[in-house]
């Protein structure tokens, strides 16, 4: 009785231990990754006008912006199950057209094993369908987010006569959201992709203002006197960080998505703005000349330990929490020109992604992985997409406007 | 035979203490900040930054007042910003700012234009300089004479740079302005500030001599 007993308590303290989740298939494939792994896309033949085409386009471009993989060919055969045999590549995608939609599959040809089977409806625009397979796929294989479903805010006209714009992550299908005669500007989704927060001059003083897309409706949620804006909400706990200068001065403070003012975070006489909530809703970076120049801090919620994270150089702004948690990037000047840093939080450690890029705002992709970040120094003024792992970039297409401030997150 | 027992049991419940029973190092250090936080007594700052009761009538639709005031402790205040701490100089309430009509000086008069000149700032800075200090003495000394005068001051920064830190930045040269002439005993109820940030330049080169005429504040007087 006595040892059986000990026994199992023994057995349940065990387990009682962490469970380690399976690690993500697709690791084991690209240790690094950084590499990426080579796809062919074959999609079987058949009638359907361009909607096929336009599908094979973006899916190809939706690859390739995932950072994860090297498209090395997309074309259509009779058979796919077939034609793959031909392909030396690591993976395959292959779609068979069925009655309603596609059959997806993704095969490894190296293992010989099918890593991904699911069968689409064919439902809105071929676009729409594919940046949805690219997701699920992404998900499936790398076991981060996917980012071509997601959606990307920005702001542009001439100077001091701004309006909202939304595109997609690829830079297609850009729609106008506000028609507003008086300054809009600084726009976050609250909500992806239904709610946005951006500042509006309506009534001739900032005010934070939030609008559903769907309705269009707009609901002021801070107006109090004096500054409204640097919104950072925090989805996981329904705060938000905000600047108020209603004292007399710019603080930070934290308030509920319904602009109820919850505490104020910072008391110095230095200018502290800028706050980016971390996901956890524990920590704020936030910027502060309280040491003489602009540089970047972190702080607990409630003002304590502050720590400055920046030493690049005599000005650093915009800090950005990436949906993971693990990394702050910011924008720091040097030379004249700006740069993203990004700041390891479990390490303390900085690596400089780019330089000279003339890089102004910040704001993370979905998958912490990408950056979008407008450049100043083009005309007219772009947002470009920054890959932190390989450095790679790319202009967002199909982009005439002047873009800047642009909002990707946060998630 | 019964020592053993005792042993074995003592050791069983070992086992279960040690995984069930240990607190991470990190919670454990928050949960002594947290106790550290509610020990600490009221200082100074307290009454410094106590917030002002706004007066009833200005409830404004959809916005919720506060639920709660600022609370009492304000232990992390250092000695150093107790003493460097200015008295809080709240800005006057959003619906009767919002009810004036303000007009650039030069609308209503050339000695009104002559006298609100724009004052300027250096890179990244927000306190006045000393070569403004005439034109705001003489600014303060007007609305001392004019006491039913009421007046907007607006922040502005060049284009260098980022935008949200400059939003911020022009809000610091507003109400560095503001607390100037609140100084020189102008009611800070009269003075209205606003920040526009890099987004209207008085001047839109991109060279010195631009940005040197857009670090300004710039004064609109109400109707």
């Amino acid at each position: 009785m006595k040892k059986s007993t000990f026994l199992i308590i023994l057995a349940s303290a065990f387990f009682a231990g962490r469970l380690y989740a399976s690690s993500p298939v697709f690791l084991r494939i690209t240790k690094n990754l950084q590499e990426k792994a080579e796809i062919a896309i074959l999609l079987s033949t058949g009638s359907d006008g361009g909607y096929w085409d336009s599908f094979m386009g973006t899916l190809s471009r939706d690859f390739d912006y995932s950072g994860y993989f090297s498209v090395e060919e997309s074309k259509f055969v009779d058979d796919p199950a077939r034609a793959k045999k031909a392909y030396s590549t690591q993976l395959v995608f292959l779609g068979e057209k069925t009655k309603e939609g596609l059959m997806v599959s993704v095969e490894d040809m190296l293992d010989e094993k099918r890593m991904f089977e699911k069968e689409y409806k064919k439902s809105g625009t071929p676009s729409a369908l594919a940046h949805r397979i690219c997701d699920d796929i992404v998900a499936h294989l790398t076991g981060k987010p996917g980012i071509a479903s997601s959606r990307i805010l920005f702001v542009s006209g001439p100077t001091g006569k701004y309006q909202l714009y939304r595109a997609d992550y690829d830079g297609e299908n850009v729609s106008r959201l506000t028609d507003a005669a008086h300054l809009v500007h600084y726009p976050r989704w609250l909500f992806p992709y239904e709610d946005i927060l951006f500042v509006s001059y309506r009534g001739g003083w900032p005010r934070l203002v939030r609008k559903n897309l769907s309705s269009g409706e707009e609901k002021t949620v801070l107006a109090e006197p004096g500054l409204n804006a640097c919104a950072s909400p925090c989805r996981k706990t329904g705060e938000m960080a905000v600047v108020l200068s209603r004292t007399g001065r710019p603080e930070i403070y934290i308030a509920d998505f319904n602009g109820n003012i919850l505490k104020r975070v910072t008391y110095s006489n230095s200018t502290d703005a800028s706050p980016s909530f971390s996901p956890c809703g524990k920590m704020i970076a936030f910027v502060s000349d309280r040491h003489g120049t602009a540089q970047v801090y972190t702080m607990t919620k409630d003002g304590y330990r502050i720590k400055r994270i920046s030493y690049l150089s005599g000005y650093s702004t915009s800090p950005a929490w990436s949906p993971d948690g693990n990394y702050i990037a910011y924008v720091f000047l040097r030379g004249g020109d700006y740069g993203i840093a990004l700041y390891e939080v479990s390490t303390g450690e900085t690596k400089i992604i780019g330089e000279s890029l003339g890089s102004e705002d910040l704001s993370w992709a979905p998958n912490s992985r990408h950056l979008v970040y407008s450049n100043m120094k083009s005309s007219p003024s772009s947002l470009m997409v920054l890959d932190v792992l390989t450095g790679e970039k790319r202009k967002l297409a199909s982009n005439k406007l002047n873009a800047f401030s642009p909002g990707w997150g946060p998630y | 035979m019964n020592t053993l027992r005792a042993v074995e049991a003592a050791a069983v419940c070992g086992v279960i203490l040690f995984f069930a029973g240990c607190e991470c190092p990190k919670m454990a250090r928050e949960k002594h900040l947290s106790k550290q936080k509610e020990e600490v007594k009221p200082t100074a700052l307290s009454v410094f930054t106590q917030e002002v009761s706004r007066p009833a009538e200005v409830e404004k639709p959809g916005v919720k007042p506060e639920a709660k005031t600022v609370p009492e402790k304000q232990g992390r205040a250092t000695p150093y910003e107790v003493e460097k701490a200015a008295k809080d100089e709240p800005i006057p309430p959003r619906k009767i700012a919002a009810e004036k009509v303000f007009k650039s000086p030069g609308e209503i008069s050339r000695e009104l234009a002559l006298l609100f000149k724009n004052i300027h700032f250096d890179f990244d800075r927000y306190d006045i300089r000393d070569v403004d200090v005439p034109t705001l003495t003489k600014i303060g000394n007007h609305l001392l004479a004019n006491p039913s005068m009421e007046v907007l001051i607006e922040g502005h920064c060049d284009e260098r740079g980022t935008r949200e830190y400059n939003l911020v930045l022009g809000e610091q040269r507003a109400l560095s302005t503001r607390r100037f002439l609140v100084g020189l005993g102008v009611s800070p109820k009269r003075l209205y500030t606003v920040s526009y940030g890099e987004d209207m330049p008085a001047d839109p080169r991109s060279n010195e001599e631009a940005w040197a005429k857009n670090r300004r504040a710039e004064f609109k007087i109400a109707d």
